[in-house]
């Protein structure tokens, strides 16, 4: 069971020659026809292609609000037409005041004014009041197109969450040389035969050119060497994926879980050897089952994992499913739940289950029920905040994001965790840093930062030109917050 | 969020909220920093300007005399005939070094010119895609790879797939 990190490393390295060639593949070309013009001999690899555009726009981004709009009525997600979009969202997470044109914001500033000053009891001319008319219809309208504009923008945003990884484009060259498909020589390197290409949504498949080889999750893909699980003494282990380090946490999945581990829990150190291990501290999954996964999306910093549960017969057949949003850097570990149980499994037992708001000293709502108090038998949870503890030592918040409460049950054998209800919504966890006190300013920073989750990033690289000095300013523009929150808090 | 150790020094601190926690997040680069904010600014330095010629002239003409011969030596011992690109990839740049070196002793334009325009000759066969284990364009990963490489991953000296 000791998984050390030299798994995605070899992965790497197994394609190190693929990988090598693809900074070669022709960008150049294929960035003038879509229309973003380099500046200069530099250039990014491919990969980020998508983003290039968006940096040389950099400064323009407030005048090009409007004309961006009609720009994105017309595009019917063919990769062309997807980058300005991307280059809209940075702009949006970058300005905040994103939900209306700049120009339409001040109308209705002025507008407003117009409106508050009519309720203050002087009575307007008639000429005034024709004009309140005509104005409030403006803003009627301006409201309206304010309120389209919205709406295009999380559909755009939406589709974003769907299509943010790279265009699809066939890989072609204008070398001289023969081009070989891997399958036509039956080459064992093919990323047919290395990874499980069902795991990819069918959406997916065609924008994974080439394919990303050396992505931090793609031991999640990479298929397992039957030979190896003999040799190995666990066998539901032997299920499980490789790691997948999502710092500060690592990742594992099957068929039915998503193992989460903080590795540096069990870290050994010998004077030459520091090591993290993996142990699979809890399963995540839903009470109802999994009956497929899928990779969802990936960019740069993060990967999209769903595990869908079985269609609902009683509604509709509607479809009841929940995706884990792992974003490198995140403290906490995200999942999206659509009309499914969440179902905490823990490695052995949890030990206990408490309120954050019984030792720190704010905390959200929560009350735990136990059967008999004297042995801490407990049955259930209900609240938005929840400081769960495993008997391996390791302590958790668990936070419900919606605001709404929710009872989770624990069961009889203590090892799970279960909501009582499906459940529509976003459920986060983080682990107490061994060491924190749970007043101090760690937990208090958990707390307060929690209800903004990441679920995908944007990488720009910005070259700035200084008399004799050319610096390379990397601009992370990471983690475009769930847009509903932040238009709703 | 968390930024790993490394990062702190890249974050534009003018633009970046640090909060500090009573216990880090840890992982196997060190202690995490935690970062507020959706928006990451980092500048990375340029790093140092690199030339072919030499930023320091050898005064000594004892020395110079020595490795002119070398050169002369040299420029004929090894051809670059290796048929895999790793063996050649090694022959071809040294050969190149030769002429960078000749040319800033100044060994004579028509000298230069000689062990250049073989390096042509020889880089123009892998070029062509003529050479043993010549190359090939991958289409499921893209880029350009020795054949061999494709099916053996112990090509090339272990590079192979």
């Amino acid at each position: 069971m000791t998984n050390t990190y030299s798994s995605p490393q070899q992965v790497h390295n197994m394609f190190n020659s693929g990988n090598s060639g693809n900074s070669g593949y022709g960008s150049t070309t294929d960035e003038s026809e879509n229309g973003s013009p380099l500046r200069g001999p530099r250039y990014l690899p491919v990969y980020d292609t998508p983003l290039l555009g968006a940096t040389i726009d950099n400064d323009d981004l407030s005048e090009d609000d409007a004309s961006d709009d009609s720009d994105h009525e017309h595009s019917n997600g063919d990769a062309v037409n997807n980058i300005p979009i991307h280059f809209k969202a940075m702009a949006l997470s970058k300005k905040v005041a994103w939900n209306l044109p700049p120009e339409n914001m001040s109308a209705m500033i002025s507008e407003n004014d117009a409106l508050s000053s009519s309720r203050t009891g002087k009575y307007p001319s008639r000429s005034r009041r024709r004009n309140h008319r005509w104005m409030s219809i403006l803003v009627a309208c301006v409201v309206v197109v304010g309120l389209v504009a919205i709406t295009n923008l999380q559909k755009h945003l939406h589709n974003l969450d769907k299509q943010h990884f790279r265009p699809t484009k066939e890989l072609t060259s204008d070398l001289p040389y023969p081009a070989i498909s891997r399958d036509s020589i039956n080459a064992k390197g093919s990323p047919n035969r290395m990874f499980d290409m069902d795991l990819f949504v069918p959406d997916m498949k065609k924008t994974l050119l080439p394919f990303p080889t050396g992505a931090f999750w793609t031991n999640f893909v990479l298929k397992r060497d039957p030979s190896q699980n003999s040799n190995n003494n666990q066998d539901w282990a032997g299920q499980l994926s490789d790691p997948v380090i999502v710092y500060p946490y690592a990742f594992k999945w099957n068929q039915g879980i998503i193992a989460i581990s903080y590795p540096s829990f069990r870290r050994i150190v010998q004077p030459y050897v520091i090591q993290d291990v993996f142990w699979p501290d809890i399963s995540f999954s839903v009470s109802e089952g999994v009956v497929s996964r899928k990779i969802l999306s990936y960019d740069h910093l993060s990967v999209t994992l769903r595990m869908n549960a079985p269609r609902i017969a009683t509604e509709n057949e509607a479809v009841s499913f929940f995706d884990m949003y792992m974003v490198q850097g995140s403290p906490y570990i995200t999942g999206k739940f659509t009309r499914s149980s969440p179902k905490l499994d823990a490695l052995s037992v949890w030990d206990k289950v408490g309120c954050v708001s019984d030792y720190a000293h704010v905390g959200g709502l929560c009350t735990i029920s136990k059967a008999d108090d004297q042995n801490n038998f407990y049955v259930s949870m209900t609240g938005v905040q929840f400081l769960i503890t495993q008997a391996e030592g390791q302590q958790w918040i668990l936070f419900v994001n919606d605001g709404v409460p929710i009872t989770f049950l624990i069961t009889a054998d203590r090892h799970t965790i279960v909501t009582a209800h499906p459940y529509t919504g976003v459920i986060r966890l983080a682990i107490v840093p061994p060491g924190a006190d749970l007043n101090g300013k760690t937990v208090n920073n958990l707390l307060n930062h929690s209800s903004i989750y990441p679920i995908a990033s944007k990488v720009l690289i910005d070259y700035e030109d200084v008399p004799k000095v050319t610096k390379l300013i990397i601009s992370i523009f990471l983690f475009l917050c769930h847009l509903f929150f932040i238009f709703f808090s | 969020m968390l930024a790993l150790p490394h990062h702190k020094h890249a974050l534009d601190a003018s633009k970046t909220t640090i909060p500090v926690f009573d216990a880090p997040y840890k992982c196997i680069k060190g202690d995490m920093i935690p970062v507020v904010g959706n928006e990451w600014i980092a500048h990375v330095e340029p790093l140092t300007d690199v030339k072919l010629e030499s930023n320091v002239e050898i005064t000594d003409s004892f020395v110079v005399d020595i490795i002119k011969n070398n050169i002369k030596q040299d420029e004929d011992m090894v051809e670059p005939t290796a048929q895999d690109i790793y063996g050649f990839g090694k022959e071809i740049a040294r050969l190149a070094q030769l002429a960078l070196l000749a040319d800033e002793l100044k060994m004579g334009k028509a000298f230069v010119q000689g062990i250049v325009t073989k390096a042509h000759t020889y880089l123009t066969s892998w070029l062509d895609g003529k050479s043993g284990d010549h190359f090939v364009f991958d289409q499921d990963l893209g880029g350009v790879v020795s054949k061999g490489s494709l099916q053996n991953s112990q090509a090339d000296f272990g590079n192979g797939w």
